[in-house]
């Protein structure tokens, strides 16, 4: 029996038309008119215990809906979900006891207050046992190096340090399932990496399922040998990783800036156009020849300073459904 | 059952503990929060001066009779900004903000962990002082003895006021799910409370039944005084006890409807 | 831009800020209604219960027509720029406006009387009909001659709050956080300025000192003037006073604001 199973998840969200000024707003008192979206369709997957598994989709795809389903915070308009057994919207006590969910832009560790406090929180809450809650704070704050900010106000931490006390906190009662939507978010890379090598220890040693969504490719590279592609409501791609990554990996963007103003015909020799304006543009070259044009490029133009970066993950999935070779 | 009841209250003094360590790191706020208190006070007692100036009895009570309600006024409004006034302020924006999402997957009542999760004792020091100053000058000039009876009495519809006040303020706000914004109907919440001001006795009979039976602001400050004055009748005895119970039931109904809403519709 | 047209732009700022928060300030007004309505019934039972026409020098009729235009007049005189201008400080707004060239006590003006404009027009159509609405239910005799200095009065009101406040504002410059102090101020100066019992209540030490202060004219005086407590002599002397005060708060705010603004030039902002 797998620990997540979804089938036909959907969810639709009825909102308003809401027009500007004062006339309409009356006129809204008395008739609105109400609209529809789809934000999940007919989404059916599941996830075995262990694995980790990486949300991946433009942004409003539905990602954070599912996982607000998954949690139990959403009703679904229609739809099964399984998570260890329990239907989440039922938010029984003994489901809430046995998973969490870390979302990057939200914080539930108090502001005003050393993380120790809101752990011991948490700790009553959870009601995890003194020893057990001893142990794990001590190894997991040792893990992510944090020890000596536990008694520090948690606003005068950075954003990094926060988001790792926050992971102790989602931690601390061992949950066997964790939801992480976009846990790092905004952060540096260092920190970033640091808490990719902490999941990937964490995930070894316990056995923890994971769901992640995030909008870094390094992410979910990084930590999932298996990715689910999300794309306007609906399971656009399940299945390993490695080969979708090839398919959105095939093209890089090269941001330039140039000194004097070179032509926008010259600059098309050397790829795809995205943007140009005069001495700035944006070019899409194919990965295995990235190396060798920019090298012509910085003999060729009066090039100052320029960047390598990776396909927009929208931009990768718009590939994927041009090529027609859904994968 | 009794074993959640202990988990409770060990929560509760852990939102206590924290409370205090937030006051401590803001000593300012605290020292203003007592000197806008002060200042309330003032208002207060600028009421309790004309009485006394005026002299003659208002409708069968002496102005000590008053002073007596106004102290249970004073005490009960240090109280409610004390328990629950923060927390409800702050609810519309936790719903605003989407934390309220993270609450939800905790395995604690939703409701306990958000309506009482911060205490702030600054607002109610003044307050609390000055109305039992307030209720014990009072109480001895009114000639009540002071028997067990009548102190227990009093003591217990404070507690029902407190709870009769956790509602009828947790009411409106139960709007924020729905619409966002409920200044404006705090406004009209806090004008309805102030009706406490003075004893329910001077108002207009309809007025007093509204107060009572309708919403019962009235009961939340007039009974306390009332039993002490041995002018609490059975039918108030009955709805004294049974109204705190009814609208706790009509507040968590409420609350779950209202709950129930959100999760269906928010993105 | 010449000077004058620089300072319509900011009244004109104020007047849109009124125009967009137009509903809330109807909704506070509307809850004006709960203290009359307490006021109503306890003065009801103290006429009722004193064998008295008069109580403190005032007929029934009077005191309601005092307590429901003092919490009018209390709404309508009432400030907030002083958290704002604190706020300005702290975050080092204020800056901006000593290498503009624009006066920031003249911009706080404008933009204050411009908020006030919108309100005067609701308040004064609400007056009118609270008036016309007390003459005849209440019995409540209208002289015009009273009318018309209470109209005039008004106006100094505002300016008179409006010094006062900027003045106070003058605290931002020396503590960081001012909030409890504005509060609590604004709290006991609707007290002695008469905005929750007219000052006749009070005993005669009290009212001696109370009368000396200039909060009584935000509030009390102009009232007292409509509803005929005090004659016409005795309402225009009071408009010598409040120019009186409001050249002493002028000079102070001066004065204060030039200490403020050397700290906050020397700290740096």
């Amino acid at each position: 029996m797998s620990i997540i199973s979804v089938d036909q998840l959907s969810k639709q969200f009825a909102y308003y038309n809401k027009e500007v000024g004062l006339k309409s707003s009356i006129r809204n008192l008395f008739k609105r008119e109400t609209l529809y979206k789809d934000a999940v369709k007919q989404v059916s997957f599941v996830v075995e215990e262990g694995e980790m598994v990486g949300f991946l989709g433009p942004n409003g795809a539905g990602k954070t809906t599912t996982l607000k389903m998954l949690s139990g915070i959403l009703y679904p308009t229609a739809g099964k979900v399984s998570v260890m057994g329990y239907t989440p919207w039922e938010r029984k006590k003994e489901f809430k006891r046995q998973f969490a969910i870390v979302m990057g832009q939200k914080n539930q560790l108090w502001w005003d207050l050393p993380a120790n406090e809101s752990f011991h929180l948490n700790k009553t809450i959870y009601e995890v046992e003194d020893g057990v809650f001893r142990k794990t704070v001590e190894e997991l704050s040792e893990l992510l190096d944090v020890t000596k900010l536990m008694n520090v106000q948690v606003r005068r931490l950075s954003l990094g340090e926060r988001m790792k006390l926050e992971l102790i906190a989602a931690l601390l009662h061992k949950p066997k399932v964790i939801f992480l939507d976009e846990p790092t978010i905004g952060l540096d890379i260092i920190s970033q990496k640091k808490i990719r090598d902490f999941f990937k220890y964490y995930n070894q040693q316990h056995k923890l399922t994971v769901i992640l969504t995030s909008h870094y490719m390094n992410d979910i590279q990084d930590l999932c040998k298996r990715t689910i592609i999300i794309n306007d409501g609906k399971v656009a791609y399940d299945g390993d990783l490695a080969r979708v990554n090839d398919l959105l990996n095939q093209k890089k963007i090269v941001k330039i800036k140039l000194s004097d103003v070179v032509e926008e015909g010259v600059l098309l020799r050397y790829g795809d156009m995205k943007q140009y304006e005069l001495t700035e543009a944006v070019l899409e070259i194919d990965r295995d020849e990235v190396k060798a044009i920019l090298k012509q490029m910085l003999d060729d133009l009066p090039i100052i300073d320029f960047t390598i970066e990776d396909l927009p993950i929208e931009d990768g999935i718009a590939i994927l459904y041009r090529k027609g070779e859904q994968p | 059952m009794r074993k959640t009841l202990h988990r409770y209250a060990v929560i509760y003094h852990l939102f206590l503990k924290n409370s205090l360590i937030y006051m401590m790191e803001y000593r300012v706020n605290f020292m203003f929060g007592v000197l806008v208190e002060i200042g309330f006070l003032a208002i207060k007692l600028s009421y309790v001066y004309v009485v006394f100036r005026i002299g003659t009895d208002l409708n069968g009570l002496s102005p000590h009779n008053i002073l007596l309600f106004i102290g249970t006024f004073t005490i009960m409004a240090g109280l409610y900004s004390a328990l629950f006034f923060f927390n409800f302020n702050r609810f519309p924006e936790l719903i605003r903000s989407g934390d309220l999402d993270i609450y939800v997957t905790k395995p604690v009542s939703l409701q306990f962990f958000t309506t009482l999760r911060m205490i702030d004792i600054s607002f109610a020091v003044p307050n609390v002082i000055g109305g039992i100053v307030m209720v014990v000058i009072g109480w001895q000039n009114s000639g009540i003895s002071a028997s067990i009876g009548h102190i227990a009495g009093f003591v217990l519809f404070i507690g029902i006021g407190v709870v009769l006040t956790y509602c009828i303020f947790l009411l409106p706000q139960l709007l924020a799910f729905w619409t966002v914004r409920t200044n404006g109907i705090n406004d009209i919440s806090n004008g309805l409370y102030d009706f406490n001001q003075m004893p329910m006795q001077i108002y207009h009979p309809y007025i007093q039944k509204a107060g009572t039976f309708l919403l019962p602001v009235f009961l939340t400050t007039n009974y306390s005084p009332m039993v002490a004055l041995d002018r609490l009748g059975p039918v108030e005895w009955i709805w004294g006890i049974v109204s705190p119970i009814l609208f706790l039931i009509i507040v968590r109904l409420l609350w779950k409807l209202a709950l129930r809403n959100y999760t269906s519709a928010s993105s | 831009m010449n000077v004058a047209s620089k300072y319509v732009r900011t009244f004109i700022l104020g007047l849109q800020n009124a125009l967009t928060y137009r509903a809330n300030f109807m909704l506070s007004l509307a809850s004006c209604v709960f203290p009359i309505l307490i006021q109503f019934f306890l003065w009801r039972s103290v006429f009722n219960s004193t064998d008295q026409e008069i109580v403190y020098g005032y007929t029934f009729s009077q005191m309601i027509a005092y307590v429901i235009l003092s919490a009018l007049a209390g709404k309508l005189v009432a400030t907030g720029f002083e958290y704002e201008i604190s706020n300005d400080i702290k975050t080092g707004q204020l800056s901006k406006f000593s290498v503009q060239p624009i006066s920031y006590f003249l911009f706080r003006g404008c933009v204050f009387i411009g908020e006030k404009v919108v309100q005067l027009i609701i308040l004064f159509l609400v007056f009118v009909a609270v008036i016309v609405a007390l003459h005849v239910y209440l019995d409540f005799s209208i002289q015009i001659g009273q009318v018309l200095l209470f109209i005039g009065f008004i106006p100094l009101s505002l300016l008179l709050n409006f010094m006062i406040y900027y003045c106070l504002a003058a605290l931002g410059f020396w503590f960081i956080e001012v909030w409890g102090i504005y509060h609590t101020f604004s709290l006991v100066a609707m007290v002695v300025g008469g905005g929750v019992f007219p000052l006749d209540v009070f005993g005669d030490s009290i009212q001696r000192v109370v009368l000396l202060l200039p909060f009584q004219y935000t509030i009390f005086h102009p009232i007292s003037i409509v509803t005929g407590k005090i004659d016409l002599q005795a309402g225009l002397s009071g408009v010598w006073v409040v120019l009186g005060w409001i050249a002493v708060l002028f000079l102070l705010s001066k004065w204060a604001w030039r200490k403020g603004m050397k700290r906050f030039e020397s700290v740096g902002g």
